[in-house]
């Protein structure tokens, strides 16, 4: 039940909160621009006067793609190096939004329609938040670590010693298995963490960071629980948005529907952000309460 | 005289022993009248010895000298020495590919020798005294891979001649397309083969000579044809795949069963052997299909089977129906995937693996593949060696024509929502995204190229130019000379020489000029659309009459003249289509012999151009570059637009996946 009425709360703050949720659409479209403008502007200097693009009418076509890499060797690169410091970028500002985010969530029964707190939470919060991601980082990479280790370990040999390749997949699909529930709850953790460090004054966030284990560790089923449906939705979402972007590329429906299509999608993992942070309020203020 | 007829009554015996085919029973024979000269038969029994990983032989070869020359000496291939040391020619061209590993980190087990224990001409004595190492192609004196046996009496015209030898062998692990890995054997290029003798005539042969050259990582290929009767001996739980068919299997006491098999016509013989096989057996248009594919990849068994089915299909429609009663399909195990993408005489291997996605069509891309190699080079046998082209490139053409027959002329290879590509444009690219495209000419022997032997001249050049040549002649012409030639040569020896004839023959004029290009030239080819200018022409003013006047009025129409310039960048010259279209929507087909450097073209019209296109329907597919075969006068994004979105709408999709954990 607690779970339930978490999610209920998730989605009523995010419905409740279409300016933030616009906000972070506009954000995402903007970083993507940056990454593609560019290149649209690179692309369009270099053959914009060819009618050779007329064959990406049908979707990617590879000779176009193989001449055109051919000509300009540097393309690759370019586009690589661009994705990768917009994305820094983005993955900074997404910190700095989410003590905003935070700030607007907590107080939203008495706050409703001021964004002004929420402006206020994302430079208060920025730098405790940062360190925070920081040390989930570190967290997550020597999780990463073992399960490398404990399937490099439980395949050794490879395939000169197992005599079957099946064994060897079925070793990878576990530890991948194993290795995703660790990391959603990590994952999760840090969503905990966020909150109460958005909920304290102090700089330090040690304690925040070990505040929030014990927390989700005391309220394993419903934590755990909550984080696992969310994340359920969200695959069960994603799975029928790529089927269906399967289907309109088979089809060749114009890219326009594609873009829109994809939108959609965008606007929906924003708001399972939304409505994960919400219900994760919504517990802490519950489990404080109790 | 007495001498004489001594050898003609020598002649005589030996002939009486040549293999006798009406022993076998009706079923088992192939065909009633020989499809091929059958220079080189072989008897061979053996016997693998699954725990040292040995071969031990006795093998009967039966020659016939098919010049009026008389032999001196007699070379054989020994291919299993290539694996011999780090000194064969080989592994020196092998060194740094990745597949040996440096001398220092191999064990015995690596390596792999032959070694003929005795060598007799029929039942005379052994005379293994007379075999010498000879490296015919470089000055590797410790290479092994070819043996020669001076005669003491030499072999006179036209006869015929029975060798007998027994033979060691130790398999080496699998490295390139021979081997063992675990349990698992690909036999090939495994027992001694006799060279080839080539006539005066013979394709480049000014004087009858020997053809047996050394064994290299990329070519391996040129032998006589000839009927092969081979028993294998292995152990009872191993199930045994071969050349040919099978006629019987006989178990043994000790725990093994000998599996014999049957071909006819073919110029090689190779098997295979392993307990983990799941064997799949189906009858169509006449012939067994066999796949031999490990036990765990049995979801993919369709893919191999569909696949060889449809290129059956297909070449028995556009050249001859296969004309063997069996084809084997291999799928190695990962472990031995350096024996995968191979062909032999009636079996074929191809890679397989557990999950295979199926966006990725690998085992219809190597089955079809190795499959058109029983028509080149299996049927109209080439000399890879020398001109590996007319195997491989040839290969290459077909296998992509079947395969974007089949599958989509975009999608045939790679089929994903977003990344697709073709086979024939994955050769196109490989082609024009060579390091240095005039790096050599395609007609020298394998061994003579710098660096090793680049791929790309032999498959993805040749089959671009035959593309090409397919858009100069036109497809019926195309499929028309590609039948005669297969149908001139099949069962014989050709060289480009034959091929060139042929062209010229069906399509009624002298084509050498285009060989010249693409074969004996290292030109590339690059037509581009240089520049389009427009000038507004002064036009005519009129009269009108108001009020009773003559007044006079601009003409409003404009006229314009319009120059192209179209221009050639590279070296070779083709004629090309031009299509020039105007704003107003109308177009003028324009064809240009594509000789001078620049060639220019002008328009009086009324309307401004809006393209101009070289080549619109890519007939000469193997211009290096589309993108400046074609220029707008007016800039046009539209497409990249529509296309950039969509990288827009991942990125952002990455983006946000990566918020939701941070």
């Amino acid at each position: 039940m607690k779970i339930i009425n978490a999610l209920k709360y998730g989605f009523k703050l995010a419905s409740l909160n279409v300016k933030l949720w616009s906000l972070l659409y506009l954000v995402n479209l903007l970083f993507a621009g940056l990454v593609v403008v560019p290149i649209l502007y690179y692309l369009g200097d270099e053959l914009a006067l060819t009618k050779a693009t007329d064959r990406l009418i049908g979707g990617f076509d590879f000779t176009l793609f193989s001449d055109f890499l051919n000509q300009n060797p540097e393309f690759l690169r370019l586009l690589s190096t661009q994705t990768l410091v917009v994305g820094i970028l983005f993955i900074s500002l997404y910190v700095f939004l989410t003590g905003g985010i935070l700030t607007r969530l907590k107080n939203m029964e008495t706050d409703l329609h001021r964004l002004g707190n929420f402006w206020i939470g994302c430079g208060k919060y920025f730098w405790r938040l940062l360190r925070l991601s920081f040390y989930f980082t570190l967290v997550h990479l020597s999780v990463a670590g073992l399960f490398l280790a404990i399937f490099s370990w439980s395949v050794k040999g490879g395939l000169e010693y197992f005599t079957s390749e099946a064994a060897i997949f079925y070793r990878a699909k576990i530890c991948l298995f194993f290795y995703g529930f660790i990391a959603l709850f990590f994952f999760m953790v840090h969503d905990y963490a966020k909150v109460l460090v958005v909920s304290s004054s102090r700089r330090s966030v040690f304690r925040e960071f070990w505040g929030s284990f014990k927390f989700v560790f005391k309220n394993i089923g419903t934590t755990f629980g909550l984080y696992l449906l969310l994340f359920g939705l969200f695959v069960l979402t994603s799975i029928l948005y790529w089927t269906l972007d399967g289907i309109i590329h088979r089809m060749g429906i114009p890219s326009l529907v594609l873009f829109l299509t994809g939108q959609v999608y965008v606007l929906l993992q924003i708001g399972f952000k939304l409505v994960n942070l919400g219900s994760v309020v919504k517990i802490m203020k519950n489990g404080v309460n109790e | 005289m007495g001498k004489v007829m001594s050898r003609l009554s020598l002649m005589l015996v030996m002939s009486c022993l040549i293999p006798d085919l009406s022993l076998l029973s009706a079923q088992d024979k192939w065909f009633e009248v020989p499809l091929s000269e059958r220079i080189a038969s072989y008897d061979i029994d053996v016997v693998l010895d699954t725990a040292a990983h040995y071969l031990k032989a006795t093998q009967t070869i039966y020659w016939q000298n098919p010049s009026d020359d008389t032999i001196r000496t007699i070379p054989f291939h020994l291919y299993l020495n290539a694996f011999k040391n780090t000194e064969s020619t080989f592994y020196q061209e092998s060194y740094g590919s990745g597949r040996f590993p440096d001398a220092a980190h191999t064990t015995e087990a690596d390596w792999g020798w032959i070694n003929i224990d005795k060598i007799k001409i029929e039942d005379g004595e052994d005379i293994s005294s007379q075999l010498r190492y000879i490296h015919p192609d470089d000055d590797n004196t410790k290479d092994r891979t070819v043996v020669e046996l001076v005669l003491s009496t030499p072999i006179l015209p036209r006869a015929k001649t029975i060798l007998k030898l027994n033979w060691t062998a130790k398999i080496p692990k699998i490295k390139i397309r021979t081997g063992y890995s675990k349990d698992f054997y690909l036999q090939a290029q495994w027992f001694p083969k006799i060279g080839v003798y080539e006539p005066a005539g013979t394709r480049f042969a000014k004087t009858g000579q020997w053809n047996c050259h050394q064994y290299y990582p990329t070519t391996e290929y040129y032998a006589n044809f000839g009927n092969y009767n081979v028993s294998i001996n292995a152990p009872a739980n191993f199930m045994v795949g071969a050349s040919g068919t099978r006629t019987k299997v006989d178990a043994q006491a000790n725990g093994t069963s000998t599996h014999y098999f049957h071909g006819e016509d073919i110029i090689d013989f190779t098997w295979t052997a392993s307990p983990n096989f799941e064997v799949v057996r189906e009858e169509y248009s006449g012939i067994e299909l066999e796949l031999l594919i490990n036990s765990e990849y049995t979801c993919c068994t369709d893919r191999y089977l569909e696949s060889a089915k449809y290129a059956i299909d297909y070449l028995g429609e556009k050249l001859m129906p296969y004309p063997f009663p069996k084809l084997t399909i291999v799928v190695p195990p990962l472990h031995g995937i350096n024996a995968g993408a191979m062909e032999y005489p009636t079996l074929v291997t191809a890679p397989g693996m557990y999950g295979f996605p199926d966006w990725l069509r690998s085992p219809e891309y190597f089955v079809i593949h190795e499959f058109v190699h029983q028509y080149f080079m299996m049927m109209v046998a080439t000399n890879e060696f020398e001109e590996a082209w007319m195997d491989e490139g040839f290969t290459s053409y077909w296998k992509s024509r079947i395969l974007d027959d089949a599958y989509g002329v975009k999608n045939s290879v790679i089929d994903l929502p977003w990344v697709r590509m073709g086979a024939m444009e994955f050769f196109r690219s490989r082609y024009v995204g060579m390091d240095n495209i005039h790096l050599a000419e395609s007609t020298r022997a394998g061994w003579e190229y710098p660096n090793g032997s680049p791929r790309a001249l032999f498959y993805s050049k040749p089959a671009t130019w035959l593309k090409t040549l397919e858009g100069v002649v036109g497809i019926d012409k195309m499929d028309e000379l590609m039948k005669t030639y297969f149908n001139r040569w099949k069962f014989k020896h050709p060289c480009r020489y034959d091929f060139i004839d042929v062209v010229n023959e069906v399509v009624g004029e002298n084509m050498n000029w285009f060989f010249d290009y693409v074969l004996y030239g290292t030109g590339a080819c690059d037509y581009a659309v240089g520049s389009i200018q427009h000038v507004e022409m002064a036009t005519a003013d009129f009269g009108v009459w108001e009020d009773s006047l003559m007044v006079k009025k601009q003409n409003p129409l404009k006229k314009y003249r319009a120059k192209v310039v179209l221009e050639r960048l590279e070296d070779i010259q083709l004629p090309v289509d031009v299509l020039v279209h105007f704003a107003d929507g109308t177009e003028v087909w324009e064809r240009w012999d594509g000789k001078a450097r620049t060639h220019g073209l002008t328009y009086d019209t009324d309307a401004r151009i809006d393209y101009v296109e070289i080549d619109p329907l890519q007939k000469i597919y193997m211009d290096i570059n589309i993108l400046n075969n074609s220029k707008r006068t007016k800039p046009d994004t539209r497409s990249i637009w529509a296309y950039v979105s969509s990288w827009a709408m991942r990125i952002q999709q990455v983006f946000q996946g990566v918020s939701f954990f941070i």
